[in-house]
């Protein structure tokens, strides 16, 4: 995907409560970050750089008690954001939202949406390729699907995701998901409302040669 | 016999000079040099270490002054440990001439007599210790020759071995992918969708702090 942009984020924009808060958390945690990295750099610097000997004072009580205090300090501050969204990503009930089907293949997807099976009057399941051929100028050459995954906007998302063979993920980096699709068994990735648009993510387990060439695709409409 | 014996018993036992008898074995030249005085018959492994026991036979004629380092007999020259444990040079009648001379009145002492004082135990000043090797010279410049082996390796290899890109990435193909992004509003936030402005259908106009030229990123 094309970008001009110079100054910013290495994610896809948040379009999602959750996921926002996730960046400026990620945000956060990266400024403690590079003050730590920093401080010990410059120690480090200063013991090559300026010479003398380091063996005059070998232990020192408070010292080992500052060192020990500031950083369980740093990390009770980081409890806080994280907790929150550990526990916000979970708070949903099931009965209030759109029931997404999606099941992994080597190597496509398949769903079954709860929009496309209410106009439709039965519960059909569509498989999702990547288009190779007949790209238009224009287009986004790994991540054209055929039937992308078709969503009501501004409701809540249940994905409901598993494996027809191997392990593969589901991933929408736009709404923070990421939920493993494992044979034989059931997951589920909940995410709030999302806006009226395109989102698109890549599989995020190794699934054998066409792992790269599995996108997937979801548009979030809405009636009118 | 018995003196055998006592000697398979203790290794490193030293015995009165002349006798011919040392750890290193009989008639060595350690056995039969001149030994400075006091350093004749002492049962040593009840003092100090087996460690310093065995090391003791390769410190030679050197006096062993002080704890130094590690506790061991060796010489070492360094800043953060300045006393070494024992002297640079071995002990000889002419120091021990010296020595006597130094328990006099120091103004005796002329200026060669006092580097001779210095020279025999220490082998380096502090200023010749600290002073520039240039050695660092020859760390950059190996350093220089693999960077440049392997930035050339890896230009030829890139140029000659990659294969050409896919149409996606001709200049028309991304402008129009980044019209697409916009049309659809992509990244409405940080990204490409939040500089148009969709009311006048332009760039929006205080994007100083961003280049205009399209850089991909991951390669879609």
């Amino acid at each position: 995907i094309v970008s001009y942009l110079v100054l910013g984020n290495y994610f896809f924009n948040g379009l999602n409560f959750f996921m926002g808060n996730l960046i400026m958390f990620h945000d956060f945690l990266l400024i403690i970050c590079y003050f730590v990295l920093f401080f010990i750099l410059s120690l480090m610097l200063s013991m090559v750089v300026f010479s003398g000997s380091y063996f005059n004072n070998l232990g020192n009580v408070v010292l080992e008690v500052v060192w020990t205090v500031i950083p369980s300090l740093i990390l009770l501050g980081l409890v806080e954001p994280s907790l929150t969204l550990l526990y916000i990503s979970e708070a949903f009930s099931f009965n209030n939202g759109q029931v997404l089907k999606v099941v992994g293949h080597q190597w496509y997807w398949s769903y079954n949406s709860d929009l496309i099976n209410s106009v439709v009057q039965d519960s059909t399941d569509y498989d999702s390729y990547l288009i190779t051929s007949d790209l238009v100028s224009g287009d986004f050459r790994l991540l054209e699907v055929d039937l992308p995954l078709v969503v009501l906007a501004n409701v809540p998302l249940y994905f409901f995701v598993s494996s027809s063979d191997v392990i593969h993920s589901f991933a929408l980096p736009s709404l923070g998901l990421k939920v493993d699709a494992f044979p034989g068994r059931l997951n589920v990735g909940v995410s709030g409302g999302v806006s009226v648009g395109c989102y698109w993510g890549q599989c995020s387990e190794i699934c054998g040669a066409n792992h790269a060439f599995m996108p997937i695709g979801m548009e979030a409409l809405i009636y009118f | 016999m018995l003196a055998s014996l006592r000697l398979c018993k203790s290794v490193a036992r030293l015995s009165q000079p002349g006798l011919g008898v040392t750890a290193r074995g009989y008639g060595s030249a350690a056995s039969t040099a001149p030994v400075p005085p006091g350093y004749t018959s002492k049962e040593m492994e009840s003092v100090i270490s087996n460690g310093q026991l065995s090391s003791y036979p390769q410190v030679g004629r050197r006096e062993w002054v002080g704890h130094g380092r590690g506790g061991m007999p060796n010489y070492f020259d360094c800043l953060m440990f300045p006393y070494p444990a024992i002297r640079f040079r071995e002990w000889d009648s002419a120091y021990e001439a010296l020595r006597q001379k130094e328990k006099g009145d120091w103004k005796n002492l002329s200026i060669e007599d006092k580097k001779k004082l210095y020279r025999h135990s220490f082998r380096y000043t502090f200023t010749e210790l600290e002073a520039p090797t240039g050695r660092w010279k020859l760390s950059i410049g190996i350093l220089m020759l693999v960077f440049s082996g392997a930035s050339l390796t890896m230009l030829f290899i890139k140029k000659v071995f990659t294969p050409a890109f896919p149409k996606s990435f001709d200049e028309e193909w991304m402008m129009r992918s980044m019209w697409k992004q916009i049309m659809i509003g992509f990244n409405p936030v940080q990204g490409v969708s939040s500089k148009w402005d969709y009311e006048n259908n332009r760039w929006k106009s205080n994007l100083c702090h961003c280049r205009i030229v399209p850089i991909l990123e991951n390669n879609y």
